[in-house]
């Protein structure tokens, strides 16, 4: 039986990775860290019931998800889904050529490089409720479907369709960001 | 001989094979056609610097204020 204080020492160390997928989830500072307090506190809790040799990292994101679902999910509001059906594939990379001058790797390398981390965060943010905890646990956090269709108690066919629909709701959202970047030039040619 | 599959085949398999969800024996065809396909091989390498890129762009440290909240609750529970 796993004691809580091994607890205390394993798993202080997911605590950026934590409060990251809060920040993404509650989109303030506040809300994430009751939200990673709480994770902690019921993590700390239930640790008698935890498995040694599972994955605890995972077993933390569940209690995340979980607490944010009960806590918060009803009172977010994010955009509607239903256009998402229409949203080319690869989206950035076929409209390379609107949106960077220049040609392979370097046009690549524009349009990359250019992405703010405020703009990232906000196009996370303004993912479709359902699709937000797939996305942040496969291309943010690294999880195998599997992993994800047990911290979200979903069936794997499921995480893969919200992940589908959430990348591309992903790109669709960085074009658009792109898209204004281009169109308005970089700040320091603007300034000059 | 490794099966051959056209592009769109490759390219359906593109996130799964970023994500590491493929076995081995479809792991080996799409590498062999990335191989032989450049625009193919050019739109698996942006996807993957484009991950990488959403990675690095939503780190997020924990406030120290919240570190401390969390160990003192450890002590006290």
């Amino acid at each position: 039986v796993a004691d809580q204080a091994t607890f205390a020492d394993d798993a202080m160390q997911y605590m950026d990775a934590l409060y990251a997928a809060a920040m993404r989830m509650t989109r303030n500072p506040a809300d994430a860290e009751d939200l990673v307090q709480e994770t902690y506190l019921r993590a700390y809790r239930g640790y008698g019931g935890f498995e040694e040799g599972t994955n605890l990292r995972a077993w933390l994101f569940r209690i995340l998800t979980n607490a944010y679902i009960n806590r918060y999910r009803a009172r977010q509001r994010r955009p509607d889904e239903t256009e998402l059906d229409e949203v080319e594939e690869l989206l950035l990379y076929r409209r390379m050529a609107d949106l960077a001058p220049g040609i392979g790797r370097s046009a690549e390398d524009e349009l990359l490089d250019g992405f703010t981390e405020a703009e990232v965060k906000t196009a996370l943010e303004e993912l479709p409720e359902q699709f937000l905890p797939a996305v942040l646990l496969a291309d943010v956090e690294g999880f195998s479907y599997q992993e994800i269709a047990d911290i979200l108690d979903i069936p794997i066919g499921t995480v893969m369709s919200r992940l589908h629909r959430g990348r591309k709701a992903l790109q669709k959202r960085l074009y658009e960001f792109a898209v204004d970047r281009h169109l308005t030039g970089p700040a320091d040619e603007a300034a000059s | 001989m490794i099966p051959y599959i056209n592009c769109e085949e490759t390219i359906a398999q593109l996130h799964e094979y970023l994500s590491g969800e493929l076995d081995d024996e479809l792991i080996a065809v799409i590498r062999n056609h990335l191989e032989l396909c450049g625009p193919c091989e050019g739109t698996f390498a942006f996807e993957t610097r484009f991950r990488a890129m959403i990675v690095t762009r939503c780190a997020e440290p924990a406030p120290e204020a919240l570190r401390r909240r969390i160990a003192e609750q450890f002590r006290t529970a």
